[in-house]
């Protein structure tokens, strides 16, 4: 039957040629048993290159270990995480070329990323409603809620406010977290651990030249003072073109130019980012603006006007104070302040009796807020260790309006503020050498949705050294973000939207073989109520949001990691899940039942070059006009030098190798049902640094 | 070939590829699986392999050098199986390194070296108490550790793991610590 059809056989020899790239890069990895001997005394200590029992005490020293520190707001390891974690570091971020968080994101098993050509969507265990706002997954920098006051949105593509290139780790943690964070933590929490001042050590600045005429640069400066005081400070700015030409179908006719929007599809971006800290204090400061130009004609603005764009702004003041009191207890202060911005500047078409006029539109949102935030750790015993804490927040604004310029019409001019508070605790409890037993739960209260309790268990057992077993339960929350509450609801006082809530359940194993290998399988099950659903009121005919949905799921997943002492590793994942809404039975939107993914990343011929492939496969996926946006396999290379005459770094990357054509599923405010993707791209990049020594 | 014929072959190609996609992992792990070796910035295997080099450049009295090195462990084990893996490669001073497993009420003594695990934090005066007089180099990671008479201990900063060297119970202990390795003692904070 698919024999003769053409769309299958080039995909499926991408799959073989991607293979083979991947048992070349296997090959060209020299051969261990010599490498060890050759790479222990003069070579940069890696861990990945030699036996730790070989290293001097000088390289031991320097040597970077992982701990988690979201999952329970005290370090753990991640086996003992009362949830199932991964972990993306600095040196993947390098290896596999990473240029955004997203594309960070895109590389974890469970999770996936939809880009609709203006911003990046979020999904995570099947559930990624096109034009949801990624309100669904937490984003954190160094503990800071990066999603804003009116949408709760992750900013994780170009919107994210912290240059890639700053990022110590990120830790993925999956499963519901409200029980400590509040709302949005409903798939999981991630939290993006910056740099430090010590881990720059110097000058950086970094160049980047790529397709579609994408430029971006940055300098950087860090240090670590004898007096203990560090220091980070960066800019970055970046601009790009775009593709000069992207053809939609559904425009396709001579009034829209036959669907081919030009010079369209641009944008830029500058980011600061300043972080000192001294002894128990540090302070944060973070500015991030983009600008992107709206190629598909979203929200019913004119197709084809190169001066349709949306501008966000995102800035934070982080002061946060960490003690340790005693040897056993811990105090964690925090106080923020935040804004953000968005304006959506594009041309409709207005009727009037002479016909239809051009008129520039406007949408703006703002939000301002502030908060605080108290933690106290303390470790009663060896077998016990509590946390309890407390948060309050003050969203001074979050207003919205809409409004054409000329002839002036404002549509709304809605202005809002509200507070929040929540209360939460947690236990973890060694009741043997054994079995760990987690629990928490947080009580959140707010005027606009009322009071929600959110708790959360965890069973870690460890029935040999090398496997353990996690029993996990959790529940959480989404509340309304103030644009679903109140801007398109009647009027009137508080909507009555209540939160969106979710339990799940769900069982991971993990298991070492000696020290190079982890294998992990999870399996989870969620149900999810009250999801808000935007609708058409059949009465006024404006849309509204209602609490209706229910959506049930299940599935498991699969990882198997390798670290090799070669400078060889490799990650590879399953995920398979389904998903229904659970009153008409079907399946969701945007829900791949499948993905794989690959990366592998070797030490290549000469010393300090590494070689990063990435596979990336994800099934078919319904779209809202119940099409299909087929299944592709993406595949990504990059090329890393480090360290180059002790100064430089030099990375070639290529994107999409083999050009696959694959589109995502769009939303209700697009014309189109799928937004097509870019083809091969490629970026060059290279690093220098100065540390005065 | 008629192109039928061809397009068979292809497709068997083709599905071959999907199942050796499929099978890569398991191939991968056959692989390496067979080479032992360790690696993976785990923060305790980095500390085996410091334990490893403390028993190198740290000199016991003439009563206790010679034959065995054993390594005792009281308390929760965190090193899973990177101590025995370190143990068994490695030579200190010519001394073949042991690996034991100690609880409270057993001959300590008999250890060269004790790393005594977080878990017995409550109990730590009473294992040094019990320690005084003999050359047994103890090792934790707690923070009242040095303070409390330990000889050295694990800390990490900026997510690398340091030590810090309390010279004075090393001289209690009777044991000679290397110039080099004193060096490289950091202050704690």
């Amino acid at each position: 039957m698919q024999l003769m059809n053409q769309s299958t056989s080039p995909k499926c020899a991408r799959v073989k040629l991607s293979l083979a790239l991947g048992l070349l890069l296997l090959s060209s990895a020299p051969a261990f048993a010599q490498e060890s001997k050759q790479v222990a005394p003069q070579e940069k200590p890696s861990a990945q290159t030699q036996d730790l029992s070989d290293l001097s005490i000088e390289e031991l020293m320097k040597i970077k270990v992982h701990s988690v520190y979201s999952a329970s707001k005290f370090l753990q390891k991640v086996t003992e995480a009362p949830a199932s974690v991964s972990i993306i570091t600095a040196e993947d971020i390098k290896r596999y070329g990473y240029t955004t968080l997203a594309a960070a994101i895109r590389s974890v098993r469970g999770f996936y990323v939809n880009d609709n050509r203006v911003s990046s969507e979020l999904g995570a265990r099947g559930f990624a409603r096109p034009g949801d706002n990624n309100t669904r997954v937490l984003l954190l920098v160094d503990g800071h809620r990066v999603s804003d006051n009116i949408y709760n949105s992750a900013l994780i593509g170009t919107g994210f406010p912290i240059d890639v290139d700053l990022i110590e780790r990120i830790e993925i943690i999956r499963g519901p977290s409200s029980s400590l964070y509040g709302t949005n933590a409903f798939f999981g929490v991630i939290n993006v651990i910056t740099k430090r001042g010590a881990d720059l050590g110097g000058f950086e600045v970094s160049m980047q030249r790529a397709t579609f005429d994408t430029y971006e640069g940055r300098v950087s400066f860090g240090k670590q003072f004898n007096s203990g005081l560090d220091l980070i400070v960066s800019a970055s700015l970046a601009d790009t073109k775009g593709p000069a030409k992207l053809y939609f179908k559904e425009f396709d006719n001579p009034a829209t130019n036959n669907g081919v929007a030009e010079n369209s599809d641009g944008g830029n971006l500058s980011k600061f980012f300043a972080s000192i800290s001294w002894r128990e204090f540090s302070l944060q400061g973070v500015y991030s603006k983009r600008q992107k130009q709206i190629p598909t004609a979203a929200f019913g603005i004119v197709f084809n006007d190169p001066g349709s764009n949306v501008d966000e702004t995102r800035g934070y003041l982080d002061f946060k104070y960490n003690k340790a009191l005693n040897q056993n207890v811990e105090l964690i202060g925090r106080l923020y302040y935040d804004d953000y911005y968005l304006n959506s500047n594009n041309v409709r078409l207005f009727p009037t009796a002479a016909g239809d006029i051009r008129v520039n539109s406007r949408f703006i949102s703002q939000g301002v807020w502030w908060g605080a935030e108290a933690t106290v750790t303390a470790s009663i015993s060896d077998r016990y260790k509590l946390t309890a804490g407390t948060e309050f927040r003050n969203n001074l604004a979050q207003d919205d309006k809409a409004y054409f310029e000329e002839p002036f019409i404002q549509f709304f001019d809605d202005h809002h503020s509200s507070h929040e508070g929540a209360a939460y605790g947690e236990g973890q409890f060694r009741l043997s050498q054994r079995v760990l037993l987690n629990g928490g739960v947080r009580y959140d209260y707010s005027p606009v949705f009322g009071g929600t309790t959110n708790p959360r268990f965890a069973l870690v057992y460890n029935p040999l050294q090398k496997t353990t077993v996690k029993v996990l339960y959790g529940q959480a929350f989404r509340a309304p973000n103030i644009y679903e509450s109140f801007v398109h609801s009647q009027p009137g006082p508080f909507a009555t939207l209540k939160p969106e809530t979710i339990k799940t359940a769900e069982v991971v194993v993990e298991q070492y073989f000696g020290d190079r290998v982890r294998v992990a399988g999870s399996a989870f099950s969620y149900g999810i109520r009250n999801l808000i659903t935007r609708i058409t009121d059949p009465q006024s005919g404006n849309q509204t949001f209602v609490n209706v949905g229910r959506v049930t799921s299940s599935g498991f997943e699969s990882e198997v990691e390798v670290k090799s002492n070669f400078g060889m590793q490799g990650l590879f994942s399953y995920a398979y899940q389904s998903s229904r809404d659970s009153d008409s039975g079907a399946k969701l939107s945007n829900s791949p039942a499948h993905m794989l993914k690959l990366n592998l990343n070797t030490r290549l011929g000469f010393r300090n070059t590494f070689g990063g492939l990435e596979l990336q496969y994800m099934s078919d996926r319904k779209t809202l006009a119940a099409q299909t946006a087929e299944d592709f396999l993406i595949t990504n290379f990059t090329v890393l030098t480090q360290q180059f005459k002790n100064r430089f770094d030099l990375s070639f990357s290529i994107y999409n190798l083999f050009d696959t054509r694959y589109g995502n599923p769009a939303s209700v405010d697009h014309r189109q049902d799928i937004i097509p993707q870019d083809g091969r791209t490629f970026r060059l990049k290279l690093t220098y640094r100065f540390t005065g020594k | 070939m008629s192109s039928l014929h061809r397009k068979t072959i292809k497709n068997r190609f083709l599905s071959a590829g999907r199942v050796l996609f499929a099978l890569g992992p398991l191939v991968l792990t056959t692989v390496f699986a067979a080479e032992a070796r360790a690696q993976s910035a785990n923060e305790y295997q980095v500390k085996a392999a410091f334990i490893l080099n403390f028993a190198r450049f740290i000199e016991w009295p003439s009563d206790a050098s010679g034959g065995e090195l054993v390594i005792g462990v009281i308390g929760d084990d965190p090193f899973g199986n990177s101590l025995y893996q370190v143990a068994s490669r490695g030579t200190a001073n010519g001394r073949t390194l042991v690996v034991r497993r100690m609880k409270w009420g057993d001959n300590l003594r008999a250890c060269q070296i004790l790393f005594i695990s977080a878990s017995e934090q409550r109990r730590l005066g009473q294992i040094i108490d019990a320690l005084r007089g003999s050359s047994v180099l103890t090792i934790g990671e707690t923070g009242e550790f040095n303070r409390s008479g330990g000889v050295i201990k694990f800390f990490i900063q900026d997510n690398k793991v340091l030590f810090e060297i309390n010279a004075t119970a090393a001289a209690q202990a009777r044991l000679k610590v290397s110039s080099k390795l004193m060096a490289l003692s950091r202050g704690g904070r």
